[in-house]
């Protein structure tokens, strides 16, 4: 009898809890008149916000643990919010998914897949925040500009804001990357095609060919994690493809497998293979082999984000020999092959890739939108990105770190030490856990209308950081819009075709790179292009072609 | 249980005792190696063990890494629910599986069978994850030590394994204690179990090894933390890396690398989350090569 | 017919207390085990977290079709039945043998020692021995440092990156973390062997082996038989966390088993139904082949585990 009732409200789901996200409460929140210096009005009681932070495991160093804490506190003091944050120790997805079917959740959701959005929506647990758009929550949909229509639904209603959304424009995301130093012991030659970059590897390594320990040294080396990969979409925006796809001006998209640039760029990595200059290991190291490989100086260039030969590089023997020169590091190139119009090597995504939702759980969700609307404000940018002003304890060091200083009428300067830390690289992102934590619920990365500052700390003032201002003009012209071509509405049937295109080039795309022959390597692209038709390239290819007119259409018609 | 004295050492007999000694010392090199190995990574410094090449010794000497370690209040926690959910889990687990052993190996009994197939279709068939969850939300296991060890009490793995051991002692003692009129929980726990050291010894291992080891449950039901064991702990430096897989902003990638637990700091948990157990092991095994002689509680 | 009944009453009476035994018990497996198989309902309808599975489209047999009909299907049925009977064969053996070499073992002190590191690797997790092995075996590792250097072969050996070593390097992985950890099992089963069984062989003359082969390995026989019988019904399980750390995208087609997929796109993409789906198949298989090795054995051994 038990049992048989157990069952039974097993199988139903017990969805259980909150009223239907459909109907709007009312919001009582009441302002107390008194605005703090971030130009936050303190709620007359109050505001409890609990939150689930769902990117999964997490693992907190201890400095952040304690920087959570200082701001949380932060937060009950100065703005009279007090947040409770939650966070997800196993896979994210995996939580979103039971807490949904069990019915137990907070008010507020962050790093949400999109598809886990659809899942809310569809059962009526997300609310809809249109009606806040255009009140307390004005700040958000500015920061939105132009995009703001692409993150509305067929209806359009808005469910959801970018948890992180934005971009750095002028901030190469991926590149290539050489020796300064070596580079200039060849002759600095100019690196302007993919076979100016070949021969100054080559150059290199035949004037270098051993490690200062006498070990071999490799032209190029991959790597490639769950989800960290060294991407051929990414290395074909050297020969002109758009985030891996060929796209006409109709607006139709072809997979690179399928294009004669996406076979050359192959080509190109397979040369390194055939002279025995590509590391062998390339398909097998993970991000942090690979990274033991470079910091051991055994790779002499590498193709991906800009700051991979940061920390594998000089950030590294900077910290075991104080004494390394300046000049051992890495600089990151742009170069473009002779038939490509233009290099797509950056695609800035507008949108975002997590989101926050507001639950069918919050008593007032008026009230959290209004917290969320002050995130999406300058100064609540500063507070989120910067960490907490005017100085915070380090441990219990006795000393502090600050990044910014505010005083009680809101004026607020960046700490010139602290700039000057940044722009030598001597800032200590250690320390800086101490105060920083916020919970983001919305944060947007792009630089203010100032044009001068931005949410990280470290990605301002570039024209004064000399090896930055080098990168920017290197690659100024590899970045692109890749908003419009995001495919976040997707069927079943797509879903299972992307995942299915994914298992098919990384299985394939290796043999081909590490072919031994002419032959061997028409067969491995055979057998690629096999593999992603089997797969469903065709379905993926529309679908995408599909949402990007969709998108060039909605963007035309705001 | 070596050679007894009364067996006659034959010419290859004595070629196979030094074979067998050589092949065990190559056998433990191989078993041995990597712990060395993230020991000495344990005691090196964190940045230099990025760049690899340590093998038996560290290259940097620190004991940074440990203390950092011993100071966070999370590890002693962790290390408190470990013990408790290790020894209820594995008290309870030995108990109730010799008993179910017993049970489903007793000649006479008619429900034996049943009872066997009953265990033996919940080894195969299961609601999966999500039928899982809802069940221990319903019966509000959520965030409590319980869920640790109340749905792993029985397994008909160990039932198994313990009725075939049980199946070994001679039927006879126990009709023999039933004629005297013992009722058959005494003869349970008054022939049964101790005549069964060695095998619930094993078992206790197994379970024991289990409950220390296991992180998904953890995961899924320590909502709150509270519960949070050690091994959990570790799981999550050793799998943080696996966060970036849905991330497509390069910086926040950027971010979320330098917050990644160092190489060195997940070696010393590594190495202070086996430590236990590699303490409490011999206790147990001698169990096994004490050898039980059943032919002294025949008379 | 009454006469049987009689007899029945009687009977029950007298296990009237092992049966009373049994009520805690039978509630427990009915609360923690059968109601949660209410669930597997989920392969036949397309289920959304949230939704009551009554309230779900019901889909039939859609699920375990679509698992069936996707292009990598029969290379996930190669894959797992390949890597499975390698651990069946090779990896079953391995604990046997190695216990009983260590209970050969002459000086007591070395045996402890050998049984007590011989199952530290067990306790490495998967993710540490993964870089461990990566150390070990890649293109630059110690294993083809070492093959080069005494002249055994002029070209590193691909193990990581070439599919063909995938399966056997699968095998002796699996080996290295298992074998002491599984010999636990055996060597406690042999210490419930009767001496006086050994001293009265040595009677009547039996030799080493002959004592392995008439005493050590009658005793421990229902235990193998119990492990064998279990390893079958678990054939398409082919490990899941050794591919995560040991495979890599060019040894994909080699690595891929039937429980890797129904994680990518069972539990990864959200669609419970596919996961739940596969599953249940591989149960149905297994119990099969359990019901068919379990007879067999009754047929065969006169051990059986029901």
């Amino acid at each position: 009898m038990v049992a048989a009732t157990l069952a039974a409200s097993m199988l139903a789901g017990c969805g259980g809890g909150g009223q239907n996200a459909a109907e709007p409460k009312e919001s009582s929140f009441e302002g107390s008149g008194e605005v703090n210096r971030f130009g936050w009005e303190k709620p007359k009681e109050t505001l409890e916000i609990s939150v689930l932070d769902a990117s999964g495991y997490y693992a907190p160093l201890e400095a952040q643990e304690v920087g959570e804490e200082n701001n949380l506190n932060y937060l009950l003091e100065e703005f009279n919010v007090k947040m409770n944050v939650e966070h997800v120790s196993g896979d994210g997805t995996e939580a979103l998914n039971l807490a949904l079917a069990s019915g137990d959740y907070p008010d507020v959701i962050t790093y949400v897949p999109f598809s886990m959005v659809e899942k809310f929506v569809r059962m009526g647990k997300a609310v809809e925040l249109t009606p806040y758009m255009d009140t307390v929550g004005s700040d958000v949909k500015e920061r939105m500009g132009d995009h703001y229509s692409l993150f509305l639904d067929d209806e359009e209603k808005l469910y959801y804001v970018p948890t992180l959304m934005g971009a750095i424009v002028e901030l190469p995301d991926r590149c290539a990357h050489i020796r300064y130093d070596e580079w200039q012991a060849i002759g600095s030659p100019k690196i302007e095609t993919p076979e100016d970059y070949y021969n100054a590897l080559n150059a290199i390594l035949e004037k270098f060919p051993t490690t200062p320990n006498g070990e071999s040294r490799y032209a190029l080396s991959f790597y490639s994690d769950s989800g960290h990969y060294t991407d051929p979409a990414m290395l074909s925006g050297f020969w002109g493809l758009k985030s891996g796809y060929k796209i006409d001006d109709e607006g139709n998209f072809t997979h690179w497998a399928f294009t004669d640039e996406g076979k050359e760029m192959t080509k190109y990595f397979n040369r390194f293979h055939l002279d025995g200059t590509l590391d062998p290991d390339s398909f097998a190291n993970n991000y942090e082999q690979w990274q033991t490989k470079f910091s051991s100086e055994r790779v002499v260039g590498c193709v991906g984000e800009w700051w991979i030969t940061y920390n594998s590089g000089h950030e590294i023997w900077q910290s075991v020999d104080p004494d390394t020169p300046e000049d051992k590091r890495f600089i990151q190139i742009g170069f473009k092959d002779e038939d490509a119009e233009n290099v797509y090597l950056s695609g800035k995504n507008y949108l975002g890739s997590y989101c926050t939702i507001i639950t069918d759980k919050a008593k007032d969700p008026e009230a959290i939108m209004r917290f969320i609307n002050f995130q999406a404000t300058d100064m609540g940018t500063a507070l989120t990105g910067w960490g907490l002003p005017n100085g915070t304890e380090i441990g219990d060091t006795g000393e502090e770190i600050k990044f910014w200083n505010i005083d009680e009428d809101g004026n607020w300067e960046v700490d010139p030490t602290a700039r000057e830390q940044i722009l030598n690289e001597q800032w200590s992102y250690d320390n800086a856990y101490y105060e920083e934590g916020m919970p983001w619920l919305f944060v947007d990365q792009s630089r203010w209308e100032d044009g001068e500052h931005n949410f990280w700390p470290n990605q301002m003032w570039y024209d004064e950081n000399k090896w930055k201002s080098i990168m920017i003009e290197n690659l100024k012209d590899t970045i692109y819009d890749s908003s419009a071509l995001t495919l976040r509405v997707k069927t079943d049937e797509q879903k299972i075709a992307e995942q299915a295109v994914a298992d098919a080039w990384k299985a394939n795309w290796g043999a081909a790179v590490q072919a031994n022959s002419d032959e061997e390597f028409e067969q491995a692209w055979k057998n690629l292009q096999s593999a992603l038709t089997s797969a469903g390239v065709e379905t993926l290819e529309k679908a995408l072609s599909d949402n990007y007119k969709a998108n060039m259409e909605k963007m035309e018609a705001q | 249980m070596s050679r007894p004295f009364y067996i006659k050492q034959t010419k290859s007999g004595k070629v196979f005792d030094v074979a067998n000694v050589i092949l065990m010392l190559m056998f433990m090199v191989i078993v041995v190696y990597p712990f060395i190995n993230i020991i000495a990574i344990s005691l090196n410094e964190g940045t230099d063990a990025v760049r690899g090449g340590i093998y038996l010794w560290p290259r940097k000497f620190s004991l940074a890494n440990y203390k950092y370690v011993l100071n966070n209040d999370d590890i002693y926690k962790g290390t408190m629910v470990s013990i408790l959910r290790t020894v209820i889990g594995t008290v309870t687990a030995v108990l109730g599986n010799a008993l179910l052993g017993y049970i489903v190996s007793c000649r006479q009994f008619a429900g034996r069978k049943f009872m066997r197939i009953l265990f033996l279709i919940t080894m195969y068939f299961g609601g999966g994850l999500i039928p899982g969850y809802l069940l221990m939300t319903a019966l509000g296991l959520v965030d409590t030590l319980t869920v640790y060890w109340l749905p792993s009490i029985f397994s008909a793995y160990y039932m198994l394994l313990c009725a075939s051991y049980v199946q070994n002692i001679p039927e006879a003692l126990f009709e023999a204690a039933r004629v005297d009129g013992a009722s058959e929980f005494r003869i349970f726990y008054q022939f049964v179990l101790p005549l069964s050291k060695p095998m619930l010894a094993c078992i206790a291992i197994y379970v024991g090894v289990g409950h220390w080891n296991s992180w998904f449950d953890v995961n899924l039901y320590s909502k709150s933390g509270t519960w949070d064991t050690l091994q959990v702990i570790l799981y999550r430096m050793l799998n943080q890396a696996n966060a970036l897989k849905d991330m497509t902003d390069s910086t926040m990638i950027a971010e979320a690398m330098r917050g990644i637990q160092p190489l060195t700091i997940r070696a010393a948990i590594t190495i202070i989350v086996v430590l236990p157990i590699i303490v409490i092991y011999p206790f147990f095994s001698k169990y096994f090569t004490q050898g039980m002689t059943l032919g002294a509680v025949k008379q | 017919m009454k006469e049987k009944m009689k007899h029945m009453i009687k009977s029950f009476n007298k296990q009237r207390q092992l049966w009373l035994l049994c009520i805690p018990i039978i509630i427990w497996v009915v609360v923690f085990a059968y109601v949660p198989m209410g669930g597997l309902i989920i392969a036949f309808v397309d289920y959304i977290p949230g939704m009551s599975i009554f309230d779900c489209e019901f889909v039939g047999l859609k699920y375990f079709r679509d698992f069936v009909m996707n292009p990598t299907f029969l290379q996930l049925l190669r894959n797992t039945l390949a890597m499975s009977l390698l651990s069946l064969t090779v990896g079953f053996v391995a604990p046997i043998l190695f216990a009983l070499c260590v209970n050969e073992l002459n000086n007591k002190k070395f045996k402890t020692v050998v049984q007590t590191t011989s199952y530290l690797p067990y306790f490495i997790s998967w993710v540490v021995a993964g870089s461990m092995i990566f150390i070990m075996l890649s293109n630059e590792g110690v294993v083809n440092d070492i093959l080069l250097r005494i002249g055994l072969i002029d070209a590193p050996v691909p193990f990581l990156t070439e599919g063909k070593y995938y399966w056997v390097m699968y095998t002796l992985v699996n080996m290295w973390k298992a074998t002491g950890w599984s010999a636990i099992l055996y060597i406690s089963a042999m210490s419930g062997i009767d001496t006086q069984l050994i001293e009265a062989g040595a009677v009547d003359g039996m030799t080493r082996l002959g004592v392995v082969r008439y005493v050590i390995l009658p005793t421990i026989l229902p235990t193998i038989v119990v492990q064998w019988i279990i390893g079958i019904g678990g054939i398409l399980n082919a490990g899941f966390d050794q591919h995560l750390v040991l495979g890599n995208a060019s040894t994909q087609a080699y690595w891929d088993v039937i429980d890797t997929y129904s994680y990518r796109y069972g539990i990864q993409l959200g669609y419970y139904s596919l996961g739940t789906a596969v599953g249940l198949m591989k149960s149905v298989i297994g119990v099969l082949l359990v019901w068919a090795t379990n007879w067999f054995c009754r047929k065969k051994l006169d051990t059986a585990i029901f």
